[in-house]
């Protein structure tokens, strides 16, 4: 399967406007890019929905029948809303992650700013059987390895 | 129908369940970032079991969310793996919270099944039921409204899917919505308001 790793690209599509020549009465509901209606019951139920203003019901103080549909969709939703992952799913992930983390010899990691502070107090990232050196030792380093050199040919 | 006579009957429980968007504080926010780092911290250096961690922590509320958008258990099991490897393989370029950071793997990746399967014009509703409705038994227990439901959900686009899955199905607010797709309160409403008007318009000429 392909993954699309850039999360930039997760909404790519959102504004994309439609080529479809058709008048938005016409096209098919998926392609509509604006609301179908802005009656007042829509308007009404909208804000129920969000928490911002009462149930509307009727004259008899039921529920209208809108509100009775989305009392029912929102019954099944919380429903939907327990459901858990299958128990096999974490183990068939461990067990499908590579052996070797070439993720691990990636340049240290960015964390967020509120983060930075965890990941400090951590050691350094190292691969096993690989020793893991500051520039700065490295440069020292070459100086000395080079005055050496130089010493040594004096000598000889 | 049976399950509409159940809900008509009680209608104050059902308006009792409405939007219960969970309230979350930007401390506990602050604090869950920081226990993900640590077990970030733990797996770049070489613990892999830490990363078991963080599949516990996060696989229910991403495999619903990829169920929702798919409709499939089966498909939204492998889009689940193919993330968490994905991330386990690109740990070291996180980027801010961990949770949004797989979010948006996950939906990327329900975005481009969804996008294969229109393309290749394969019917949803033929050929991609979830599995579980292969059996009589669990096919009878299944409402009537959650299969209309599913069907409606496969016939939005998946910007629209995405917001009421996010705001109905899985109970986010608007503003966790905003910072999880790294868009604007307002747009997000906007989404979830034609989500809405699309599904009633879908199915009120049968249940309203």
């Amino acid at each position: 399967m392909m993954m699309d790793m850039n999360p930039d690209d997760a909404l790519a599509d959102r504004d994309t406007p439609t080529s479809d020549w058709r008048p938005a009465g016409e096209r098919p509901l998926s392609d509509r890019e604006v609301p179908l209606r802005h009656d007042g019951a829509m308007a009404a139920l909208n804000a129920w929905l969000d928490g911002e203003a009462p149930a509307p019901r009727t004259a008899n103080s039921q529920l209208t029948p809108e509100a009775e549909l989305w009392s029912r969709i929102s019954v099944e939703a919380a429903s939907r809303r327990k459901l858990r992952t299958p128990s096999h799913v974490a183990a068939q992930i461990m067990n499908a992650l590579p052996s070797s983390t070439a993720a691990r010899l990636v340049a240290a990691p960015a964390f967020h700013a509120s983060v930075t502070t965890v990941a400090r107090a951590q050691p350094a990232p190292t691969a096993p059987g690989r020793i893991s050196m500051p520039p700065t030792a490295i440069a020292i380093m070459a100086v000395v390895c080079m005055a050496l050199g130089a010493v040594f040919a004096r000598m000889m | 129908m049976t399950t509409r006579t159940s809900w008509a009957s009680s209608p104050a429980a059902a308006v009792a369940d409405l939007p219960a968007a969970p309230k979350t504080l930007p401390s506990d926010v602050a604090e869950q970032a920081d226990l993900d780092a640590r077990s970030i911290a733990r797996v770049m250096a070489g613990d892999r079991e830490a990363f078991a961690v963080l599949v516990t922590k996060y696989s229910d509320a991403l495999y619903r969310h990829a169920l929702n958008m798919t409709g499939s258990p089966d498909v939204a099991e492998d889009i689940m793996q193919a993330s968490f490897i994905k991330a386990f393989s690109h740990l070291g370029e996180v980027r801010g919270r961990f949770d949004a950071w797989i979010f948006r793997i996950v939906a990327n990746g329900c975005k481009d099944w969804l996008k294969n399967i229109r393309r290749s014009h394969v019917s949803y509703e033929e050929d991609d039921q979830p599995s579980h409705l292969t059996t009589p038994d669990e096919e009878l227990t299944r409402s009537e409204l959650r299969i209309d439901l599913d069907w409606a959900l496969g016939q939005l686009s998946h910007s629209l899917r995405e917001a009421f899955v996010m705001k109905h199905v899985e109970g986010r607010s608007y503003e966790e919505m905003a910072d999880m797709l790294d868009s604007t309160v307002g747009a997000l409403k906007m989404r979830v308001h034609r989500a809405r008007e699309a599904l009633q318009a879908l199915l009120e000429g049968k249940y309203a």
